[in-house]
């Protein structure tokens, strides 16, 4: 459905997103992942039509946004990171414009804006935006993504500055959406956004690719680019010595009947077939993953 | 460019600014202060006309001609009106336009407006077009409003009267356009609507306050030099006495006996040509320079127009006295027959193509600006 290829921006020679290339299948919810300042926004804005690529290009259902930018932006709904809307007008009057510059057919308009506006709970509200907390332009921000019907929805940071409340009843909303079978790409710089609602992902830092993958592939695929396994071992007698090219470093207590061992893979069969050639009776053998927080912290400060 | 798209923004901005308290405030602002001004004028042009119209016991003669004949005239008011548009006029301008751009990038609605299908170029059109929209109706209003209370005063106004408040009308739409040009291109270069203010003030004093001592001939003269010196007078030669009468006479060649009349001092011909030549030379260069700065500045233009519409018209009153109809009284009025409109036109001329091309040019920088802008 979308499909980034070698997307390079630069700013003053400086790329702030550099080679990237992504394949986004339709229904997907992808998460675009990463610290502030590794590419996201610049990325997105590139796939929406707002900012010319250096290099590359970005086709949404086939279609080349920067060839074609009236098109693409007719089959994609976008809500920037910093939305804002006409704080002069209310809910309704902000969405009739957009309606209006959509083109949708007049009759059509009222009927579609009130279900949009029903859809994030801000039907029958005669307030100017201006009075709108962030949370309720947040939530208008999602019904005018909603408003054309598009089939690609792209948010950037939808859940920045959102309390937990707000949070929660917008991921329902991205739940709804992505049961409805629309493709949406997310941008976060917290992990869990993506963990919660999203079904792939891809991880940027410095406007490079780190990693992409599914979502339920997220730990094997962090264990595996990211050191920091670990097996704790508890013995009724002493260990003997442990000698595996797996074993980076090991720690053991002064009666040496506990150990922790950091690996770069889980030996734990070795260890038993080792401890039991040894006549060393095992209490309790456990492997310590890395949370894909620390993980996703090593990303940080790697970069 | 897509003409739907382009009505739906301008629409919007037309109705943006019609709602807008900016707006509303310096609509009614101006409204007030032209038709108090107006009202005011009128009563006193009245009374003059009906204390004058008593003493003399004359019925049927047009109000106009009566108001001049008692020391008044139309011209006068409608060139206050002029004076009262002038500041209202290009302050409204630049509160238009300023912050336009300035205020979407901050509010974060420029770039969802963008991610629409929309094209730049519809977006600045739209808001040029909107604008102008708004100004149109506010000068309509505002000379509805003014044609209003001449009627209920029972003044029409002759075909020079109208033909003045015509061009009153077009150069106060103008003004106003080319301040609000000028503003939409600062919020298109500015990057916060703080800044943009600034910056509008700026050119806005630049422009209605700066440029216009610049056209004092004073300080005209510091940039352009001192006028020529007139020739010291000398002693002449007798040829040069013999043969002044006959050149140039009195006028250009003053010879002075001096003394025991053996020799004259006095200044020669040559000299003298040479002065008036280097002085009308000077004189040209400094009214160039003058109508140069002058057709910069929105201000300068709408003033100039206003002078050459009601000033040569009110001199030729005071100067061209005809028939007396009352001993002892200098009695002379606007004549429409023979009032030179087609003239007036013609020097007003370059001013008010100034005032279109004042917009067009800014209006064409900000178009040029908004296709590059960086939306981020
Ligand atoms: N207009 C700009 N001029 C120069 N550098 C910019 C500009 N916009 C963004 N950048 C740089 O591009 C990089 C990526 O920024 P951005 O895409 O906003 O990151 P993210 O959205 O992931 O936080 C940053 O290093 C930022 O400094
Ligand atoms: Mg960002």
């Amino acid at each position: 459905m979308i499909s980034l290829e070698r997307l390079r921006k630069e700013y003053d020679g400086v790329a702030a997103v550099d080679d990237l290339s992504l394949e986004i299948p339709r229904g997907e919810v992808f998460g675009l992942l990463g610290p502030n300042g590794a590419g996201k926004t610049t990325t997105i804005l590139m796939l929406v039509g707002l900012i010319q690529p250096t290099s590359g290009r970005c086709l949404v259902d086939g279609v080349d946004v920067a060839l074609e930018p009236i098109v693409a932006k007719r089959r994609m709904g976008f809500m920037p990171d910093d939305v804002g809307f006409y704080e002069n007008l209310t809910a309704e009057q902000n969405l009739e414009y957009f309606a209006a510059l959509y083109d949708l057919p007049r009759a059509s308009r009222s009927k579609r804006i009130a279900d949009v506006l029903d859809r994030v709970d801000l039907a029958g509200l005669d307030k100017k935006v201006g009075g709108f907390s962030r949370g309720m332009v947040q939530r208008l921000g999602i019904a005018k993504v909603l408003l054309n019907d598009p089939d690609v929805l792209v948010l950037d940071e939808p859940t920045a500055n959102l309390d937990p409340l707000c949070v929660a009843e917008y991921r329902k909303i991205v739940r709804s959406l992505r049961d409805e079978g629309k493709t949406i790409v997310v941008s976060s710089h917290i992990l869990p956004e993506v963990s919660k609602v999203c079904t792939s992902f891809a991880i940027l830092v410095r406007g490079r690719l780190i990693t992409t993958g599914s979502v339920s592939d997220l730990p094997v695929q962090l264990a595996q680019t990211a050191p920091g396994m670990a097996i704790r071992v508890e013995t009724r007698t002493p260990l003997p010595e442990l000698d595996h090219p797996a074993i980076l470093a090991s720690r053991f207590d002064q009666d040496r009947t506990r150990a922790r061992l950091e690996v770069t893979e889980d030996i734990r069969d070795w260890l038993v077939d080792r401890l039991g050639d040894a006549g060393v009776l095992i209490r309790e053998l456990a492997i310590e993953e890395p949370s894909l927080e620390e993980v996703f912290m090593r990303y940080y400060h790697a970069a | 460019m897509n003409l739907s798209r382009l009505r739906v923004i301008a629409g919007k901005e037309f109705r943006d600014h019609i709602t807008s308290r900016r707006f509303i405030l310096i609509a009614v602002l101006l409204l007030l202060v032209v038709s108090i001004g107006l009202v005011g004028g009128m009563i006193t042009y009245r009374t003059a006309i009906d204390r004058y119209a008593g003493s003399i016991g004359t019925v049927g003669e047009r109000a106009a001609d009566l108001g001049a004949a008692a020391g008044g005239s139309l011209l006068d008011i409608i060139n206050s009106v002029g004076e009262q548009i002038l500041l209202l006029g290009a302050i409204l301008g630049i509160a238009m336009g300023f912050d336009l751009v300035t205020r979407e990038k901050e509010g974060g609605s420029l770039k969802l407006l963008l991610s629409h299908p929309v094209y730049r170029d519809e977006v600045i059109n739209g808001k040029g077009l909107g604008g102008i929209g708004a100004i149109a109706g506010l000068v309509f209003v505002t000379f509805a409003i003014i044609l209003a209370v001449l009627l209920a005063f029972g003044v029409v106004p002759d075909a020079y009267e109208s033909f003045a408040l015509g061009v009153l009308a077009v150069s106060a739409f103008l003004l106003i356009v080319s301040y609000f040009s000028v503003a939409l291109l600062i919020s298109t270069i500015s990057r916060t609507g703080g800044t943009a203010l600034v910056a509008a003030l700026v050119v806005f004093i630049v422009l209605s306050s700066l440029l216009p001592v610049f056209v004092d001939p004073n300080v005209v003269g510091v940039i352009i030099g001192a006028p020529p010196q007139p020739p010291t007078p000398r002693a002449l030669s007798p040829e040069e006495v013999a043969g002044a009468p006959g050149i140039g006479g009195m006028d250009t060649s003053m010879v002075t006996g001096a003394g025991n009349g053996s020799e004259s001092i006095g200044i020669g011909i040559e000299e003298s040509l040479k002065y008036e030549r280097e002085l009308q030379a000077y004189e040209e260069k400094r009214l160039s320079l003058e109508s140069v700065i002058s057709l910069l500045s929105p201000s300068l233009n709408f003033q100039q127009v206003m002078r050459k519409l009601t000033v040569p018209f009110m001199t030729s009153v005071a100067t061209s006295g005809s028939e007396d109809v009352v001993p002892g009284e200098d009695l002379s009025g606007p004549e429409p027959a023979t009032t030179p409109v087609p003239n007036v036109l013609e020097s007003i001329l370059p001013n008010l193509v100034a005032l279109m091309v004042i917009p067009v040019l800014f209006f064409g920088l900000a178009y040029a600006r908004f296709m590059r802008i960086d939306i981020r």
